[in-house]
């Protein structure tokens, strides 16, 4: 068994339809489905061997190659930066973020635990994002970039819309200049074909409307493997086997027929079980999070549409009782993947994916964005509309902040005996040290140190008694007031705000964060003098 | 449910014996529709009931070189008509039969046991030409180039003058079948083929 691993990176959009949206719109699938790699790869053969005519299925090696399941062409899903996972794969649905969470910093698993075992004030929802790495216990998510555009339909020989002919439609498309990680698995003997018919050309077109526009991609790093792990490389099959429990996680759609020949979307015991070589009954399912997707597609070969079959979607997790497993049963298992047309990567399965460490919760991250095609291209270094466009992020940065401010004050109160006099002296001390003439009228926090640090004990006393906070968390003033000034930028958890490509953040000006600062406390001083 | 109303067996097919095992229960059943769904296309046919034989797109229009019959290519092959339908389909590389008869289905339905939902399914052509020898219609939609031919005539693609777009008349009249599980939440179990229309 031999892997060839490659990726497809899109110079111009992609047409994946599926069936989601209106009938007058073509919505794309998240990845560039293996059906689609196989399709382009025949396209190249035949055109190498023109003497195969048209019965191509007459061909002893068009059949090992294309369709007798010999060879099995996976989704590629988008590309990630961890050298141990650089396919991204579909995000568990077990996994539940909790509802509001912006940005999303806690994944849980509802797989391993219990919703009652969640805090009282998590709000549990699936997580959105469609694909991930995983390293341990941290997960970085992804999800691809789409283009939108409006379409009229034309008439074939007038060459413009007419009465009759003339619909507005809509191609939802995966956008260009993102990358994708394509796999094929195959024999020894097919992998040296299979890489002359990669590295023929670096331009290959995928996928539909190719003629408007769509489609143009470029294959680069092609690379073999002799060992390979759909999951990842730190994770085993044989770290993995060895658990308390059984689980499946699909990682792409899977078609099921059931005993009647009804496509059906239910957890895929049978096949399982005969796929293990272990009776039905042994597969006690203890928790399943399914969704169903529909299946369809044009086949260029029949040039007529696929029928349209219900699926079980990917990212589907069936968690069942442990039992003991045979490692070759399991190997098998996620090499050749389970239900229909697996030659065209459906019904791949990982068995206990994640979790080696027995976590239920995991932290992530969202890759850094790379700019896209519809993003607004970069103004020339040190023109005049960059420096223009930076002021204008600078200024909407600042309303940020007044905004965060005012929030700010707003959620604090202060509690406890401290005078109005107090309250003033930290109010004129502040504003003093706004302007810090031996600082080139720059700001300092030092000033506000100073005076907390040479009170007489009675004013010393009320800084300590009093306290300062939201409704649920309070502190003394002065414990406060330190912790501002140590670390100024602390309480500013603010994006950065980008205009034409110009960002402007809290690092872009040093002085900021303690001029902030200042201004917070003197506010909070204020409206605790009034109250 | 499905108990009840399929039959299911396992055959042993060879190339040679398709083309027979297909007429003969063409015959015992009395279906005259053939759908076949091959790699390289999909395959209309019609069966003469009385003597079983069988005819297909490719032999009508050999011009238009239409996929053959053949178990290398087949994926999946439907035997349909008012009486019932055999499904012929291979899973894990065997081959699987399914047959639905018409009396068993109206019989379950009587006894109110499950119910049924008809349904017409558009299908491709939008303009056709007849072969009234063999009683096919290849048909083409809009400008697209899609081609099939179905066993079946006298089609009228003529539209009403208030009607702008051209019209699909041909449709596939589909049979689905559902029953009440214990929570008392109805499901759709199996679905069959019935006729062309």
């Amino acid at each position: 068994m031999s892997t060839i691993t490659f990726t497809l990176h899109t110079q111009q959009p992609i047409l994946a339809t599926s069936f989601q949206g209106d009938p007058n719109s073509d919505v794309s699938y998240p990845y560039i489905p293996g059906s689609m790699i196989r399709g382009a790869l025949i396209g190249r053969y035949l055109k190498h061997n023109t003497n195969i005519g048209d019965d191509i299925l007459a061909d002893t090696q068009v059949r090992d190659l294309f369709f007798s399941g010999q060879v099995r062409y996976l989704n590629a899903y988008l590309l990630t930066k961890e050298e141990h996972q650089p396919r991204s794969l579909p995000t568990p649905r077990s996994w539940f973020q909790n509802k509001g969470e912006d940005p999303l910093e806690r994944i849980y698993d509802l797989s391993r635990m219990e919703m009652s075992d969640l805090d009282s004030d998590v709000s549990a929802k699936p997580v959105k994002h469609q694909f991930c790495s995983v390293n341990s216990t941290d997960v970085t998510l992804y999800t691809e970039k789409r283009r939108i555009n409006i379409h009229n339909q034309r008439h074939r020989s007038k060459g413009r819309a007419i009465e009759t002919v003339g619909e507005v439609f809509r191609y939802e498309a995966l956008d260009a200049n993102q990358k994708f990680k394509a796999v094929i698995l195959c024999q020894k003997k097919d992998q040296q074909i299979l890489e002359e018919l990669l590295n023929e050309n670096d331009n290959i077109w995928l996928g539909g409307s190719q003629s408007a526009g769509y489609g143009h991609t470029k294959i680069s790093k092609i690379q073999f493997h002799e060992t390979w792990d759909e999951v990842g490389e730190n994770q085993s099959l044989e770290n993995r086997i060895e658990r308390e429990y059984f689980q499946i996680t699909l990682l792409s759609d899977m078609i099921l027929q059931n005993e009647c020949g009804q496509y059906v979307v239910e957890p895929p015991i049978q096949l399982l079980a005969e796929s293990l070589d272990i009776d039905p009954e042994q597969l006690k399912l203890h928790k399943a999070y399914m969704s169903s997707a529909l299946i369809g597609g044009f086949n260029k070969k029949w040039g007529l549409p696929l029928p349209q079959v219900p699926a079980i979607a990917s990212g589907s997790v069936f968690v069942f009782q442990s039992l003991s497993l045979d490692l070759q049963r399991v190997k098998d298992l996620e090499f050749y993947g389970l239900g229909e047309r697996t030659v065209e990567g459906f019904g791949r399965v990982a068995v206990n994916w994640l979790n080696l460490d027995n976590s239920a919760e995991f932290s992530t991250t969202l890759p850094g964005s790379e700019p896209s095609s519809t993003d607004v291209p970069k103004l020339p270094t040190g023109s005049k509309s960059a420096k223009l466009a930076k002021e204008m992020a600078k200024r909407l940065f600042c309303q940020k902040l007044e905004e965060k401010l005012r929030q700010k004050v707003s959620g604090f109160n202060i509690e406890g005996n401290i005078s109005n006099s107090q309250l003033s002296r930290l109010m004129i001390i502040a504003r003093k040290a706004l302007n810090d003439p031996k600082l080139g009228n720059k700001p300092n926090l030092q000033q506000v140190t100073e005076l907390l640090g040479n009170l007489p004990p009675n004013a010393s006393d009320q800084f300590e008694y009093a306290k300062i906070g939201n409704q649920s968390i309070k502190q003394p003033i002065e414990q406060q007031i330190k912790e501002w000034i140590e670390n100024p930028s602390g309480w500013i958890d603010i994006s950065p705000v980008t205009i034409a490509g110009e960002s402007y953040d809290l690092s872009q000006d040093e002085t900021l964060a303690p001029k902030y600062t200042l201004l917070l406390i003197m506010a909070i001083a204020k409206k605790a003098t009034k109250e | 449910m499905n108990q009840e109303l399929c039959q299911t067996s396992i055959e042993n097919l060879s190339e040679q014996l398709l083309q027979n095992w297909l007429k003969q229960q063409a015959k015992d059943y009395q279906l005259p529709y053939l759908l076949a769904h091959a790699e390289d296309g999909v395959i209309w046919g019609r069966f003469d009931t009385d003597s079983g034989s069988l005819i297909t797109a490719r032999e009508v229009f050999p011009e238009c070189n239409f996929p053959e019959l053949r178990l290398n290519t087949l994926q999946q092959c439907r035997i349909f008509g008012k009486a019932g339908e055999v499904l012929l389909w291979n899973s894990n590389g065997k081959w699987r039969s399914r047959l639905i008869l018409e009396t068993k289905a109206s019989e379950l339905i009587t006894k109110k046991q499950i119910g049924v939902i008809p349904e017409s399914q558009i299908l491709w052509g939008t303009k056709g030409q007849e072969n009234k020898e063999h009683s096919f219609t290849l048909l083409s939609d809009g400008s697209q180039g899609l081609k099939h031919a179905v066993p079946r005539t006298g089609i009228n693609f003529d539209r009403n003058e208030n009607e702008k777009q051209p019209k699909r008349p041909v449709k596939l009249e589909v049979h689905h079948y559902f029953c009440y599980d214990s929570d008392g939440v109805a499901r759709i179990f199996i679905s069959r083929l019935v006729s062309l229309k």
